[in-house]
């Protein structure tokens, strides 16, 4: 079990979205340092699962992407949050808090052997 | 709407990859450094922070193919690039793909073609409800006789009838010709006189107006007619307002008023242009002593056996007259009897259509083993250089499929040529052709089985020797290992193709000969500058056949005089309108009754003096008529060549005897006997006798002349109808027709058959010679080594040429022996169709067997020769 988590489906667009909404407009590796720094090192994101998400976001209007100068003076693609990922963060979010309610009730102790 | 925004981002992405600003290498590189930086940034040396950087990043060729497949469709980009790259690859080789596509039009063009005649013909469903459910039930006497029954059995037979519904009849004689006036032409139209109810049971609409019912077959009911879509395009041009029209008869007896036209299709009994009901066709007295045929609809459950056997126990019932106690019921569907006399053509040519196209998937199978031969190598390369099986694989079916695919659209092109072409040529009167259009069906299911003969010989043999000898054939360089087993498919491939080849030339050959017999068979009279006229009669001025008999007598000298007419004759029956038109049983002097009625059928004839002369036919002994053989002088009669042997074998039948019914007092002396003649039937000349009208005894009369001409037949038609106008006496030219013309129609369809069949076996030996030089040119490419080292060792180009040869040479002969076998087996199917040959005629199949030799020889002249100009030195440093 000592291993890093995988990313389940689904859980890492919440984590984008989230990362961009807290911490405003971000490259793909800032997002990919901020998720496993929250994670607490326990998720690693290679290029093969950010990059594409991020690709899918940016294709479904969630994010945009631009070319940009960092805080180093490197070229960097900042994407940052459109209006409909807003939205898209707000309803998923919702959806979570009830998904994660509704799993722990089933994983709770007491509900073994009933 | 998300959905649709990512599919146009992805659509963008396939095609603008040079305008996206988007370069994921870059992202790639940013996120490296980056994370590089932050390593150092934490203490560790540079090299090793880049390293981990990487490491945390994982594999960048996996993420970049993940990436491009979120991007764009990589499957369909991928998809497109092996569909260029197989395009290619058949550009490379224009000769292969020529030939393959050539093929594969002819086979699936022809054969598409020939069933959509089939099926037009044969297949399609007539304007009828549930026509199989349709059958007409006729009598036949115990010596095989058709009969008809009068017109109170059939209704008490249908009244009790468990099997049949409900049943119409129509009068015996099916559709006759009769005189009508149309505006102011007078033309013959065939009428049927059917009972009201007669569409009805058919289950058949108007396609214009109304159908007849009941009603209309009322006594005292006002006369009504539908007539027929093919009458109302020739013969009223289609009018629209052809609804209470009227149809004056010639004889002016009464006049139709047409309230229908029927859709094509239903020209029932055979040839009808126009239906009217009985009650508006025949007077009173008449229509009691007429006979009728009886069509029916079968009850729910009940079978054409049902049916037959029920009527069957009728004829026999408690009460029925003896003549009835002696009928055999005879009951056929609908179907059967309208479409019925083509079924064999039909069947021929669909066996010759799959014929072909078994050998056009052979053929094509052929061309792409001996393609693989050569490719083994490639694909085998490719593999070992770890391009995925899947993707080598995915190649071959897009090459294949596109070959497949030009092939189905070349034939699409052949197969309208080829149905145009049939149209074009067919015989006037086969059934419903002019509605035919090309079948999708059959075309789809034809490119559907070349398709996958394509894929199976096109793509298993490649991969499967590609995987068993890779290492084989990269390390030696040698072929062959692999491919001997190959080549023996191949071979055995166009042995099957030669055997298939020889079975449709073999049935061509058959056909064509059958035809030239039937073109060549003696008529006993000239055709040529023959014109045969139908007359119309006038009831108001000939009240009688006496009547009618002695206006023709009168006539003939005055129309023998005109210019350009060198005899004229009236007669009877219709050129080649068959046997049962007019005959009889007659008996010679002496015979008992039954002998009589047991004796052969003969076809009666009723001819004035010019007959002879009007034919062209040579009186063989005794004399034709003359102007005293007339009522009072002794009765006399000419005889054909069979009756006089039928009648009298061996014996000289001038001054014998015949009377027209054992015990009655009319005998006639022969006078005379002439050639027997195919004017009834072009395939049977029948025995006959002639009598002289001039003392006739019976109750019908000629209706039509046979006029022998100077010049073009058709060229005294005007001054003939003038001159009965100017006679006036009530007889009047109605058409006429050179006989040459009337030729075609008993030879209509033979030619037909003949040309397609020819077409069809042209095309496959056609495609025999090319599955020969594929594989024989394939053997000399392979063995080149070996043929190299033989020239080496001195072997003459002669030896090198008879070596290729005798390879092909006994391939062939395997083929031609199971062919050979195969066509005599098949030929069987002919049979009906055959005239003057028989089915497994040896002269026609030798000829078979050498035409199919010599195109495949012909076929291994290239590949021979090149064989004989090998280079030694070429060949044995080659590794090939």
């Amino acid at each position: 079990m000592g291993g890093k988590l995988d990313i389940q489906q689904g859980t890492l667009v919440l984590m984008v979205l989230r990362t961009l909404d807290v911490l405003g407009p971000l490259h793909g590796y800032g997002i990919a340092r901020r998720i496993e720094e929250i994670s607490r090192e326990q998720l690693q994101l290679n290029y093969g699962t950010l990059y594409p998400a991020l690709l899918k976001l940016e294709q479904e209007g969630d994010i945009k992407g631009e070319w940009r100068l960092s805080e180093n003076n490197r070229r960097a693609r900042y994407y940052a949050l459109t209006k409909a990922g807003k939205k898209r963060l707000a309803r998923e979010r919702a959806d979570w808090s009830r998904t994660s309610a509704v799993m722990s009730w089933f994983l709770a102790p007491e509900l073994e052997g009933t | 709407m998300r959905s649709l925004r990512a599919l146009l981002a992805r659509v963008r992405g396939l095609f603008g990859r040079s305008a996206s600003d988007h370069d994921i290498a870059d992202e790639f590189a940013a996120h490296l450094e980056m994370s590089a930086a932050e390593y150092e940034r934490r203490g560790v040396a540079p090299q090793e922070a880049r390293r981990r950087a990487r490491m945390d990043a994982g594999g960048l060729a996996a993420a970049t193919e993940t990436w491009r497949d979120q991007r764009g469709f990589v499957r369909l980009e991928r998809f497109l690039r092996t569909v260029l790259q197989a395009s290619r690859n058949l550009r490379h080789a224009p000769g292969f793909v020529t030939i393959a596509v050539l093929t594969l039009a002819l086979g699936i063009g022809l054969a598409t073609a020939v069933f959509t005649v089939a099926d037009g013909i044969a297949l399609r469903r007539l304007p009828v409800a549930e026509q199989s459910r349709i059958v007409v039930m006729w009598s036949r006497t115990k010596d095989g006789r058709f009969n008809q029954y009068p017109v109170e059995d059939a209704t008490d037979f249908v009244r009790q009838s468990r099997a049949v519904r409900e049943a119409a009849y129509f009068a015996w004689f099916g559709s006759a010709p009769i005189a009508v006036r149309n505006g102011g032409q007078v033309m013959r139209l065939n009428r049927a006189a059917v009972s009201g109810n007669f569409f009805t049971v058919l289950g058949a609409r108007a396609l214009l107006g109304r159908a007849l019912d009941s009603a209309d077959d009322e006594p005292g009911a006002a006369p009504v007619t539908v007539i027929s879509y093919d009458a109302w395009r020739r013969a009223f041009g289609s009018a629209r307002d052809i609804l209470g029209r009227r149809l004056p008869l010639y004889d002016g007896s009464r006049t139709y008023t047409i309230v229908g036209v029927m859709p094509p299709g239903i020209e029932y009994p055979t040839g009808t242009e126009f239906w009217a009901p009985i009650a508006a066709s025949f007077p009173e007295k008449f229509r009691a002593r007429l006979g009728f045929d009886v069509v029916g609809r079968l009850a729910p459950g009940a079978t054409v056996d049902d049916a037959a056997a029920e009527l069957s126990a009728f004829f026999v019932r408690p009460g029925a007259s003896t003549y009835s106690q002696n009928l055999v019921a005879v009951v056929d569907t609908f179907p059967d009897l309208v479409l019925g006399n083509m079924k064999p053509a039909l069947l021929a040519f669909a066996v010759a259509a799959a014929l072909l196209l078994l050998i056009t998937c052979v053929n094509v199978a052929n061309l792409l083993l001996v393609r693989g031969l050569g490719r083994v190598r490639e694909i085998a390369l490719r593999l070992a250089l770890g391009a995925g099986r899947r993707a080598v694989v995915t190649q071959l079916v897009i090459e294949n499929l596109i070959l497949a695919m030009a092939g189905g659209l070349a034939g699409l092109a052949v197969g309208w040529g080829a149905l145009r072409l049939f149209v074009a040529i067919a015989p006037a009167r086969t059934p419903r052709l002019d509605q035919i259009g090309l079948d999708g069906r059959a075309l789809l299911a034809a490119v559907g089985v070349t398709t996958i003969a394509m894929l199976v010989f096109g793509v298993l043999p490649a991969i499967m020797s590609a995987r068993v000898n890779l290492q084989d054939v990269l390390r030696t360089g040698v072929q062959h290992t692999s491919s001997r087993g190959h080549r023996r498919l191949a071979e055995l491939l166009v042995g099957a193709e030669v055997a298939l080849a020889l079975v449709v030339l073999s049935a061509a050959a058959l056909i064509g000969r059958s035809l030239l017999n039937l073109e060549r068979a003696p008529l006993g009279f000239r055709a040529d500058h023959l014109l045969v006229a139908d007359l119309a009669f006038r009831a108001d001025l000939l009240q009688d056949m006496t009547a009618t008999n002695a206006a023709l007598e009168r006539l003939m000298p005055q129309l023998a005089a005109l210019p350009g007419i060198v005899a004229v004759s009236p007669v009877v029956a219709d050129p080649f309108s068959g046997p049962a038109a007019w005959s009889g049983s007659l008996a010679t002097e002496g015979q008992s009754a039954s002998e009589g009625a047991g004796g052969p059928r003969v076809n009666m004839e009723l001819v004035d003096t010019g007959y002879f002369a009007a034919m062209d036919m040579p009186i063989l002994g005794g004399r034709g008529f003359t102007a005293a053989d007339r009522t009072g002088a002794p009765m006399v009669v000419v005889v054909g060549d069979s009756a006089a042997r039928l009648y009298w074998p061996g014996e000289n039948p001038v001054g014998k005897r015949l009377v027209m019914r054992a015990g009655q007092d009319d005998v006639f002396t022969v006078v005379g006997v002439v050639p027997d003649a195919r004017y009834r039937s072009l395939r049977d000349a029948m025995p006959s006798a002639y009598f002289p009208l001039r003392q006739s005894i019976f109750a019908a009369g000629p209706a039509s002349l046979v006029v022998r001409t100077t010049g073009p037949p058709g060229d005294v038609v005007p001054m003939l109808r003038r001159a009965l106008d100017r006679d006036a006496s009530g007889v009047g030219l109605a058409t006429a027709t050179p006989f040459t013309t009337l030729l075609n129609g008993p030879l209509g369809e033979p030619r037909l058959d003949a040309f397609l069949l020819a077409v069809f076996a042209m095309a496959a030996v056609l495609l025999c010679a090319i599955g020969v030089f594929g594989v024989m040119a394939a053997t000399v490419r392979q063995r080149t080594r070996e043929i190299g080292i033989r020239t080496a060792l001195g072997a003459t180009a002669r030896q090198l040429m008879a070596l290729v040869a005798r390879r092909g040479l006994s391939i062939c002969a395997a083929g031609l022996v199971v062919g050979v076998a195969g066509a005599l087996l098949a030929n069987r199917l002919l049979t009906s169709l055959l005239y003057g040959i028989s089915p497994a005629d040896g002269v026609t199949m030798l000829g078979a067997c050498v035409l199919v030799l010599v195109a495949a020889s012909m076929a291994m002249l290239v590949p021979a020769l090149g064989a004989a100009r090998v280079d030694a030195v070429r060949a044995l440093r080659a590794d090939g």
